[in-house]
């Protein structure tokens, strides 16, 4: 088969320790390899003076599932705002914070990422993310399913089930659901809001269940670890959004004895309530706890000031911040008596003390965490910014300043309450190959993903050097999918259809019968219809085959 | 100068947007680009020299000749001088208008001044529905300005409108100044069903006895001195408004809707 060389770029590929060391690179059959002495190079890329990285892949953003059809629909204005016209290749589409699938697609791989995790799947939605999720071109994609609020493990905990039960019931809701790893949103909380509780904190039970946020976090995280997931338990703590939350978050990291986990959008989970108007950065005791706990990663969920629409799960976090929305409207609902979601559009405003000092404890969470293994860039598309900011965001983390001509324009009271402008770090550009490729690519335990040796898929991204990253970052040269070009100087080239990834633990399958009288008696889906099967995934959308990972840590 | 003057070559097949023929976007341009910008046609484009015969310079007064109930989106966003069409317009126009003066010949589509801020549009003929209503999921229809439709308008006239005065001198469809959160619609013809269903606030006025849901209050006839100021705010508008009879200020006051707030007036001419 054809042998294509890129020629004489300077390779960054962290999980090999490359940092920007001029080398080609050979492709075969979509593979990165090493070609025989004497064989004929068949196609060449002259990519001298250019960045060469592997594909980036986005470990947290909500592009499937219901609550962002729910987000869709409720907005048509953003639909109407924001028109991507057919092409010659490409379908029409449209939307800025809650995009069509056809226009996420296109537009993230026209960024240069080749791979997008929806972190929020509820086990009973599953089906539908994937198809929506097939539908969405371009890119690899897999999900995180949801578990803590279902009735079912709720029901386990109270009833004192051992660990081992409970593990075969993550395993087979892994396994059902087709997703590479488990989500816990507000521990406990969804349920609880259901039970007029409005407030969960840590160590506070569960009013009809008796269980705390703390023991669901303990057996989620132990569960994925003696399951060998590698993807550790993701974990939107509790009381997101909440001044002086930086409690509860530091009570959850302590809540995983020791057992691996993500903070996901950690910087919503790291306020103080110090200062005039009771709510501060607490940003150093986050990052301080996230460096000094080896077993802890985050992704940021960094805001950028415009419009966007926050959807979440977390339907106690979106009720109390329902009064905020921009444009005046929302959505709170339960979704099949199991589960939670609230949608809530939102415009962040630099002008404005609480969303001026978000951003700049976002930014002190990406500076102050020393690791790039274990901090991730994120938006938390679209609850922070819609992902097209990436670039402007990644310009802010490599180029101090223009961060502190940024800072200076943000409302004076919360420049008065930050230390970023005393922050000198800046992102290496191989530190941001580690927190946009590499470590995504480790955490969720795709082995082929994420680096550039012999073996690994040949998703690469190459950047014409530009000291405005922001532009750098905005419109790659080349986009290589499984070793075609599919975009070309920020458009797409030719259309292709991802994999999707996910993880198959294995369980003891005597957890079906319990499993089926309670789905009988309470669930909306019977048992078989519930699990999704393998030739199934491979019809959904166009999508182009289903990647099972090896657990294994 | 004489008006830019757009002749429409033949009927469009296909709808096609004219949201960038307006007089602050064409005073930009050179003569020669104007004829070659490509408008939305259908899913497509085409270019404006295909679908119109250009003539005349001036950019602050155009003038649209042979109309069609396909070209969508007159005026739109247009924030000063005028646009007459001489014949019918489609879908939208005037939709988000912040300024200017539209003058229509025939009749125009749905949506007409929908999202306004301001200006003025006079359309000869009639309108189609949701006139200076507002979009599916927005929240504010027309928001400022002043249409007078001499015909009759479609349903929903008025749906969510926030602020400005429509006039029709014909009859209203069904539901028209439904959820209507503020503003005046005058209707000189007949109304249909539904009418004020969820007015919030503002006013209507009524020359037949409309049918209200029952969540309206009779508050009686009154005698109400601005109508007078109204009437003289329209003395210099073309038709029926203008010459509206001095008796006329003698008008039964019904109040609601009491089901969503309620403090919309219908004012009925006795």
């Amino acid at each position: 088969m054809a042998l294509i060389r890129l020629k004489g770029g300077r390779v960054y590929d962290p999980a090999h320790g490359v940092d920007g060391e001029v080398r080609d690179l050979y492709i075969r059959d979509g593979r990165m390899v090493v070609p025989a002495a004497d064989e004929r190079v068949d196609q060449e890329y002259d990519v001298s003076g250019r960045v060469v990285m592997a594909g980036a892949i986005d470990m947290h953003t909500h592009i499937g599932g219901g609550k962002v059809n729910i987000a869709r629909a409720m907005l048509p204005e953003d639909h109407r705002g924001d028109r991507l016209p057919r092409g010659e290749l490409t379908r029409s589409s449209c939307g800025h914070a809650a995009p069509g699938t056809l226009a996420t697609g296109y537009r993230y791989a026209e960024m240069g990422y080749t791979a997008c995790f929806e972190p929020a799947i509820l086990p009973v939605n599953a089906r539908q993310a994937h198809m929506e999720m097939g539908d969405t071109p371009m890119v690899d994609k897999g999900g995180y399913v949801m578990l803590g609020s279902d009735e079912f493990l709720l029901r386990m905990l109270a009833g004192k089930q051992d660990q081992a039960a409970i593990n075969d019931y993550i395993a087979w809701t892994l396994h059902a659901a087709r997703c590479i790893g488990i989500k816990v949103v507000n521990p406990g909380g969804i349920s609880a809001f259901k039970f007029n509780q409005r407030n969960l904190n840590v160590d506070e039970a569960h009013v009809h269940y008796g269980v705390t946020p703390r023991e669901i976090v303990r057996v989620l995280a132990r569960g994925l670890d003696d399951l060998q997931v590698p993807h550790p338990l993701h974990i939107h703590a509790s009381n997101l959004g909440v001044p002086g939350n930086v409690d509860s978050t530091l009570a959850t990291i302590d809540a995983a004895e020791g057992f691996p986990i993500h903070l996901t959008h950690i910087q919503f989970h790291s306020y103080g309530t110090e200062g005039d108007r009771k709510f501060s950065s607490a940003a150093g005791r986050i990052a301080e706890a996230v460096n000094a706990n080896r077993h802890v990663s985050c992704d940021v969920g960094q805001i950028l000031f415009g419009q966007t629409v926050t959807a979440s799960g977390d339907n106690m976090a979106q009720h109390r911040n329902a009064g905020h929305a921009s444009p005046r409207k929302f959505v709170i609902m339960d979704i099949e008596c199991d589960a939670g979601c609230g949608v809530v559009p939102f415009r962040y405003r630099d002008q404005n003390f609480v969303n001026a000092l978000q951003w700049a404890i976002g930014l002190e969470i990406f500076l102050l965490v020393g690791d790039p293994w274990r901090v991730f860039l994120t938006t938390d598309h679209p609850n922070g910014a819609p992902f097209t900011s990436y670039p402007h965001l990644i310009r802010l983390l490599m180029d101090k300043s223009f961060r502190n001509e940024q800072l200076a324009r943000i409302h004076p009271d919360a420049q008065a309450m930050t230390t970023l402008a005393s922050i000198d770090r800046e992102y290496s550009l191989n530190e941001i190959a580690i927190m946009t490729r590499a470590a995504p690519a480790k955490i969720l335990g795709m082995a082929d993903r994420g680096h550039l040796a012999p073996g690994a898929a040949a998703d690469i991204t190459v950047y014409r050097e530009d000291a405005d990253r922001e532009k750098m970052f905005t419109a790659p040269e080349y986009v290589f999918k499984d070793g075609e070009v599919v975009a070309r100087d920020g458009r797409i080239v030719k259309v292709v259809w991802g994999r999707f990834h996910a993880v198959a633990p294995e369980f003891d399958r005597g957890i079906e019968k319990g499993l089926r009288d309670y789905f009988e008696r309470y669930l909306t889906m019977r048992l078989e219809n519930f699990k999704i099967a393998e030739d199934e995934m491979l019809a959904f959308g166009h999508n182009a085959g289903l990647a099972t990972h090896p657990c294994r840590r | 100068m004489s008006a830019l003057t757009f002749r429409l070559r033949h009927e469009p097949q296909l709808r096609v947007s004219l949201a960038l023929l307006v007089p602050q976007t064409l005073a930009r341009l050179s003569p020669a680009a104007i004829p070659e910008m490509e408008l939305t046609w259908g899913s497509g484009a085409i270019k404006v020299g295909e679908l119109f015969e250009i003539r005349g310079s001036d950019a602050s007064h155009l003038v649209f000749e042979g109309g069609s109930p396909k070209l969508d989106r007159i005026g739109e966003a247009m924030a000063s001088g005028e646009i007459i069409v001489r014949g019918d317009a489609g879908a939208y126009l005037g939709h988000r208008m912040a300024g200017g003066t539209i003058r229509v010949d025939g009749s125009v589509g749905a949506y007409c001044a929908s999202g306004a801020r301001n200006g003025f549009i006079t359309v000869d003929g009639d309108a189609g529905d949701f006139l200076a209503a507002a979009l599916p999921g927005e929240h504010r229809g027309m928001a400022g300005g002043l249409v007078l439709i001499r015909g009759d308008a479609g349903e929903r006239a008025g749906d969510r409108m926030r602020r400005g005065v429509v006039l029709i001198e014909g009859s209203a469809g069904d539901y028209c100044a439904s959820r209507m959160g503020a503003g005046t619609i005058a209707v000189l013809g007949r109304t249909g069903a539904g009418i004020a269903t969820g007015m919030r606030r503002g006013t209507l006025l009524l020359r037949e006895t409309p049918e209200l849901p029952p969540t309206f209050n009779d508050c009686g006839v009154h005698d109400l001195g601005f109508l007078q100021l109204l009437y003289r705010s329209w003395a210099s508008l073309p038709g029926g408004f203008a010459a509206l009879p001095g008796n006329s200020l003698t008008v039964r006051r019904l109040v609601g809707d009491l089901g969503n707030g309620g403090k919309g007036e219908v004012l009925v001419w006795v």
